[in-house]
């Protein structure tokens, strides 16, 4: 399958379980996918949305958004250094 | 005789760091600067996906059930009922003392009507990592930040942190980073009571302190409303204090309607 309808499909997968599954299975989801595609820049889309629907703290506004760069940055050095 | 290695890196700049920097950059300035909009945008644009949710989960629901053996249906009926009987039986008991309770109340000059809307519930934990609710009413109805959340006449969920014009985000006491002055019905002492997720609260205290098993914790306000209840006192001989873990009475996470005292 080509890669950007591969990555479209799973976008809409990836979202749809932002809104209906368990938030530790839909952040596992997303480490699997910033591992498997090469630079996953949807992940911090995925952590605005988190933030925008579910973040109620004054505290720490971003907090999703933050995780979700983190994340991005750490996976893309793993698999960076990893030979295939 | 050399071999060039087959996963030599690339050298030159990653456009595609680049391109993710403005992304979330971009991003990052919306939060900033447009939360409310943002917010507001984004609760609307999943009302619809949240309400077919709800549907869609009721229909597999009616479809896991229906393979059941009738034998079982007919002992969980008669069970069922049995229940019910005696939850009537309770309800006018208990009707009764919040009628005489109102009354007192009355009496002694405190005003104890309240205006609660009702709201549905459209998210809440597990798909929320943050013990949050997202309920279908906003700014709109008249609820602002700070109302408090009921999920039935007397247990407190917790307060409105966040409104738009039809959705508000209820911040549950058990949050994380909360912690909530309580007051031990039996003994009416104060206690700090620490959220620690999942409708949960822990409070580490002296072990000479009287908690005991099955005690209920108010929160602090004009009408009582019971806020969590001990299910659990971790006492270690070692040490001078012991850890009471505290839950929501009640299945909060099952809950589908929330009243919102405005």
């Amino acid at each position: 399958m080509n890669t950007t309808v591969e990555r479209l499909i799973l976008f809409v997968a990836v979202f749809l379980s932002v809104l209906y599954l368990p938030w530790w299975l839909t952040l596992l989801f997303l480490i699997c996918m910033s591992y498997y595609f090469p630079f996953y820049m949807e992940i911090i889309f995925f952590g605005f949305i988190f933030d925008k629907l579910f973040l109620a703290s004054r505290e720490a506004p971003y907090a999703a958004l933050a995780l979700s760069v983190i994340i991005l940055i750490t996976v893309s050095f793993i698999r960076r250094n990893i030979r295939k | 005789m050399s071999f060039l290695l087959k996963s030599k890196p690339k050298s030159g700049f990653d456009y595609r760091i680049l391109l993710g920097l403005v992304f979330f950059l971009v991003l990052l300035f919306i939060s900033i600067f447009f939360p409310k909009f943002s917010r507001s945008i984004s609760h609307n644009a999943m009302i619809p996906l949240w309400t077919l949710k709800e549907k869609s989960v009721n229909f597999t629901y009616y479809i896991g059930n229906f393979f059941v053996w009738k034998s079982n249906l007919i002992k969980e009926n008669s069970k069922l009922k049995d229940e019910i009987s005696v939850y009537k039986l309770n309800k006018i008991d208990y009707d009764l003392l919040v009628k005489e309770n109102e009354e007192l109340k009355e009496s002694v000059g405190r005003n104890v009507s309240t205006n609660r809307t009702l709201s549905k519930v459209l998210s809440k934990p597990p798909q929320s990592p943050f013990d949050t609710f997202v309920v279908d009413v906003g700014s709109g109805s008249g609820i602002t930040v700070g109302n408090r959340a009921y999920i039935s006449d007397t247990i407190i969920l917790g307060l409105v942190s966040e409104t738009t014009e039809n959705t508000s985000i209820i911040k549950m006491f058990s949050n994380g980073d909360q912690s909530v002055v309580s007051v031990s019905s039996r003994t009416g002492a104060n206690f700090v009571l620490e959220g620690i997720g999942g409708a949960n609260f822990k409070v580490v205290v002296p072990k000479e302190t009287d908690i005991v098993w099955g005690d209920s914790f108010l929160h602090s306000g004009l009408k009582d409303s019971v806020m969590a209840v001990v299910y659990y006192v971790d006492t270690n001989s070692q040490s001078s204090f012991k850890t009471v873990h505290l839950r929501m009475p009640g299945n909060v996470f099952q809950t589908k309607s929330v009243f919102i005292e405005k």
